[in-house]
């Protein structure tokens, strides 16, 4: 993990208003995201990760304040110039998955590969060597969602989010749908790339999920109640593993 | 049971709550097909009904007979104007008969802006009150004081042809014959008049001013003691109201030519079918069109009731779940729907109602009738049941669904995902634009949608392509018109002045030109089973370009004739029937070998001359020869400025060589000016239809989409999570309708634009017109395609603007 800051935000704040009332989701945020890190928000139910990750990737306008990401002010750009910034620089990693049902696996990879100014040749390339390393041979990449168990649609998921090799692979609950199988398979996915050099930022409240995590970010009704360093992950590392744990407890996990 | 209706109530209100704004666009389309058939309902029934009560509330006559040159005290007959009255009231038929003493002229005005020829008549207002019966009524006035004696009333037609109430009317009265003394006059327009049987321009009687008594005698005075400018007018009123008028007319008209009488005539239904001829055309045109729109209105209940269960199967599921029975479920789906229909509906009629004085207002110049409906609460009730009836037949059949599911398959249902079987256009391996092949998936996969839109566009584009050809046949100028119905008509003709000697001369001239000749012909009355009928008989028939020939062929032999399609359809005889032709007391049988159209009114045939002669000697009869220019051989269009611009040179031609000896009648230009209402008539229906066709077509798209970017809000979410911007999305999805329109479309043009001409012949067929010579181009279904595809790109484009709104968040976290 570099000291390179890919991503700030200054007060960031973001409010959502519902039938006359409006509810205060974050408040006043300072996050710095470091190139190539492993980012992990974690918080209680409705403390604002979703909001906190959706805000800061692009996929939704803060109320207030300031973020700049990969050089680029964010928050003053309109909904097709955020779409445009999220198809340079993001790739999205959901919990259901959201793959489009009516397209193959590949098709649904290659519909946010195209996008890009690369030739269909060299996106296809990229995309089978993805496949490839997410353990999705040829036949199942024909296939449509429906027919593949949730690993492969969920590994699918993570090759469409990288097609377009992103500066920062955002991911929500990614293995919320998922069973313990599954869900070793993916974090094991993110950890390999993670260490290729890609920045990921996770949002989990999952603790076997958390791990994997260089840094950890507990949120609490919308401001930062904690945060903790643990380095990089390693397979076994106990005591890392309980420095985690001693952070939870103390934020009251 | 209290219970019962609020549960109903708030299910119906939870119906309108979820779909706001594709259920307004459903009421759109209803409003737009009720609006419709209430407007094409009164036009064809309520406009003849209202034409028809006018001869009750002017307790008018049934037929009216002119007596040219036949005044008190003058006849230019054998018989005088009492003697003819008496004779008219002689007829077994006949009730009563008043007659008065008119002016008849020829003058000069001004109409539409330009000075025109015209005759003219003028009645003197005491004369036609001391009738004793209100025969006309006095439908506007001026405001302002007009001195007595000052003011004259025009048939309200004029209204529409550059006139007002309190402004100068200025003409100039003609002589006839060589050195025509002209006379200047000018008085105040104090009102218009209505009066049935005179007041429709279309009718070819003279267009009559009604006069005070001063300003009669002073133009009296200025005429002086040319009789024949004086002619009766008699008013017949007959004791059966159902008596055949047209062949009284022909039995009055021969006993005023025996009597060497010159006369014109119009009835009661020749004045009912001139007057509602095109309000009549207009409203089989919009009836159509609300058919049209029915059905689609029927296709879209179906389509929007199906598209409600589907995605509400989950909860109509837990609601019978919980005990709600499926009568109350499919209840409150059909209410909504009635109650949609009803919100539409009832303004729809009204507006339509609204509407029809306006589009009625296009004809009235041509039928002089200034007509303001009164509501009809009965049809419009008809309307209203007939709309109603349907959506709930539609509604009950389509909610069948919800009675046979059981809740746990409803439930089920309604969560799991769709199973696809086919990956069409896979990326890997299909080349072409992302875009444009994201928008074919997205087709592929709404076949629901797909079927209702081709549906839609096949009976779209198969009016649609009706109207295409009607409009760029018949309302592009007054020439196509022409063409279309009465393709034989000749550049000009003329006739020997008394004084101008023999014809050969012009027509030696003529023939010695290239590519000009001259078909001279006779012309005649005579009599076939009691009806009048004009008879033109050629010395040389084979070279004549005749009119258009339906059915057969022109006659040849002296014991043939071909007849034009009224006169067939009166007869009721056809290609190989024979008829009795009498001229005076001879009688001769002809074979009708053809039939072809060309009068709308009048039942003419054409035979040859040697036919003609079988019925006498007619030595001594004025020719009428018709000159035609061969525009083929010399590469000109037919109807072109070229042609026109030729013809006016021959015309001019003729004049300066042989103007003292002929009277030139330019054939083409007469028809043209007859027929500048008629053009601005049939284009206005031709636009209407096409914007409504146009506005349809769009609606019918915009609830579409709506309904696809609800079903696939989330795949419009991903992609744009992924980076698409709104954009590209709204042109996916625009894109994605339009291999349906094109190919509804085309299904529908291709067999509009082949058969388009015989519909359209169809719809003019009681004016005699069963054939149109009409052109149909291989690209007029293509610019019927063009049309409707960029109206729905334009529509889908627009509307899918809410992509822009919709927040990627809550859509992926959905």
């Amino acid at each position: 993990m570099s000291e390179e800051v890919i991503l700030k935000t200054t007060n960031l704040s973001k409010s959502f208003s519902s039938g006359g009332t409006i509810q205060h989701i974050l408040k006043n945020l300072n996050i710095e995201i470091y190139k190539g890190e492993f980012l992990v928000i974690m918080g209680s139910s409705g403390a604002g990760k979703s909001t906190l990750l959706y805000s800061v990737s692009g996929m939704d306008k803060p109320s207030l304040g300031e973020v700049v990401c990969c050089g680029e002010d964010i928050t003053k750009y309109n909904m097709d110039k955020l779409a445009d910034f999220r198809s340079r620089h993001c790739g999205f990693v959901f919990q259901q998955i959201n793959l489009v049902g009516s397209m193959s696996l590949m098709d649904n990879v290659l519909t946010l590969g195209l996008l890009g100014k690369k030739s269909r040749q060299e996106i296809v390339k990229r995309a089978e060597a993805l496949f490839e390393k997410v353990d999705i041979p040829a036949i199942t990449r024909a296939k449509f969602p429906n027919q593949v168990s949730g690993g492969e649609a969920q590994r699918s998921a993570i090759v469409r989010a990288l097609i377009n090799d992103p500066d920062i692979l955002f991911a929500d609950e990614p293995t919320g749908a998922l069973n313990a199988a599954n869900t070793q398979a993916v974090l094991d996915i993110f950890t390999e790339f993670n260490r290729e050099g890609q920045t990921v930022v996770m949002v989990t409240h999952d603790i076997k999920s958390a791990r994997r995590g260089d840094r950890i970010i507990y949120l609490d009704d919308g401001k930062i109640a904690g945060e903790c360093r643990l380095g990089r992950y390693m397979s076994g590392d106990q005591a890392r593993h309980d420095r985690l744990g001693a952070f939870l407890a103390e934020m009251g996990w | 049971m209290i219970n019962k209706i609020k549960r109903l109530f708030i299910l119906i209100r939870s119906n309108f709550a979820k779909n706001k704004s594709r259920l307004l666009v459903f009421l759109f389309i209803t409003l737009i097909c009720s609006t419709l058939i209430s407007l094409g309902a009164e036009l064809k029934i309520g406009f003849k009904s209202f034409i028809e009560s006018k001869f009750v509330k002017y307790d008018s006559s049934d037929i009216i007979m002119i007596a040219h040159g036949v005044s008190d005290g003058y006849s230019s007959g054998k018989i005088g104007k009492n003697k003819l009255k008496r004779k008219l009231l002689s007829d077994d038929v006949t009730e009563s008969v008043d007659s008065i003493e008119y002016i008849e002229s020829v003058a000069e005005y001004e109409d539409f802006g330009a000075w025109e020829e015209r005759a003219i008549s003028i009645v003197d207002i005491n004369e036609l009150r001391a009738l004793g019966h209100d025969r006309f009524e006095i439908v506007e006035s001026c405001d302002d004081e007009i001195p007595e004696g000052d003011g004259i009333y025009l048939p309200a037609y004029m209204k529409y042809t550059g006139h007002n109430v309190g402004e100068d009317f200025e003409f100039t009265l003609k002589e006839r014959g060589n050195d025509p003394k002209e006379t200047d006059y000018s008085y105040k327009i104090a009102g218009f008049y209505e009066m049935p049987l005179f007041d429709s321009p279309a009718i070819d009687i003279v267009t009559m001013l009604i006069v005070p008594d001063e300003i009669y005698k002073e133009i009296k005075d200025d005429i002086g003691s040319d009789h024949g400018r004086y002619s009766s007018v008699f008013y017949i009123t007959l004791k059966e109201k159902n008596t055949d008028t047209e062949l009284l007319t022909t039995r009055f008209n021969k006993m005023f030519s025996d009597n060497g009488i010159s006369s014109g005539s119009c009835s009661r239904d020749n004045y009912v079918m001139i007057c509602t001829f095109y309000p009549s055309f207009t409203s089989v045109f919009f009836l159509v069109v609300a058919v049209i729109a029915a059905l689609i209105m029927m296709i879209m209940t179906g389509f929007r009731i199906s598209t409600e269960i589907e995605e509400n199967l989950a909860e109509y599921g837990s609601l019978k779940g919980g005990g709600m029975k499926s009568t109350e479920i499919r209840a409150s789906i059909i209410l909504t729907f009635i109650i949609i229909t009803l919100a539409a509906a009832v303004p729809g009629i009204i507006a339509g109602w609204l509407i029809t004085p306006g589009v009625s207002d296009i004809f009235a110049f041509h039928s002089g009738q200034i007509w303001k409906p009164e509501f009809d609460l009965y049809l419009s009730l008809t309307i209203l049941l007939l709309l109603l009836a349907s959506v709930i037949i539609i509604s009950v059949v389509t909610t069948i669904r919800i009675a046979v599911i059981s809740p746990l398959s409803a439930i089920r249902e309604g969560i799991a995902a769709h199973n696809f079987r086919r990956n069409p256009f896979p990326l890997d391996k299909t080349k072409g634009g992302l875009n444009y092949l994201l928008a074919l998936k997205l087709y592929s996969i709404n076949m629901k949608q797909n079927l209702l839109l081709i549906i839609s566009c096949i009976l779209i584009g198969l009016i649609g392509s009706v109207a295409t050809v009607y409009g760029y046949n018949l309302a592009a100028s007054p020439s196509d018109l022409i063409r279309c119905i009465a393709p034989g008509s000749p550049d000009m003709s003329f006739t020997m002045k008394k004084e101008g000697g023999n014809d050969s001369p012009i027509k030696r001239y003529l023939e010695s030109l290239d590519n000009v000749h001259c078909v001279e012909f006779q012309l005649h009355r005579l009599e076939c089973s009691d009806y009048e009928v004009y008879a033109r008989s050629f010395d040389d028939i084979d070279n004549a370009r005749l009119s258009l020939l339906n059915e057969g062929r022109f006659p040849k032999h002296a014991n043939e004739v071909a007849i034009n399609v009224i006169f067939a359809d009166a007869l009721r005889v056809g290609v190989g029937d024979t008829i009795e032709l009498k001229k005076d007391k001879k009688s001769m049988e002809y074979i009708v070998t053809g039939i072809y159209q060309d009068s709308i009114v009048d039942k003419c045939i054409y035979i040859t001359q040697r036919g003609m002669d079988r019925l006498g000697d007619f030595d001594g009869l004025r020719s009428q020869n018709n000159v035609y220019i061969d525009y083929e051989s010399l590469g000109i269009e037919m109807y072109s400025p070229e042609m026109f611009k030729l013809s006016g040179e021959l015309e001019d031609d003729l004049r300066s060589r042989f103007g003292d000896k002929i009277d030139i009648s330019d054939c083409m230009a007469s028809a043209e000016q007859e027929m500048k209402v008629e053009i601005v008539a049939f284009k206005t229906i031709a636009i209407l239809i096409m914007a409504i066709l146009g506005t349809l077509s769009a609606a019918i798209i915009v609830l579409i989409a709506k309904t696809v970017m609800i079903s696939r809000r989330r795949y419009f979410g991903i992609l744009s999570a992924g980076g698409f911007p709104s954009k590209m999305l709204r042109k996916q999805l625009a894109l994605s309708f339009i291999p349906n329109v094109i190919i509804g479309t085309i299904l529908g043009a291709v067999p509009g634009t082949i058969f388009g001409a015989d519909v359209v012949a169809r719809l003019l067929r009681y004016v005699g017109v069963a054939k149109l010579n009409m052109r149909t181009c291989w690209w007029m279904p293509v610019a019927d395609v063009i049309f409707f595809s960029l109206i729905c790109f334009a529509a889908a484009y627009i509307i899918s603007s809410k992509l822009k709104k919709l927040s990627v968040y809550e859509l992926v976290s959905e």
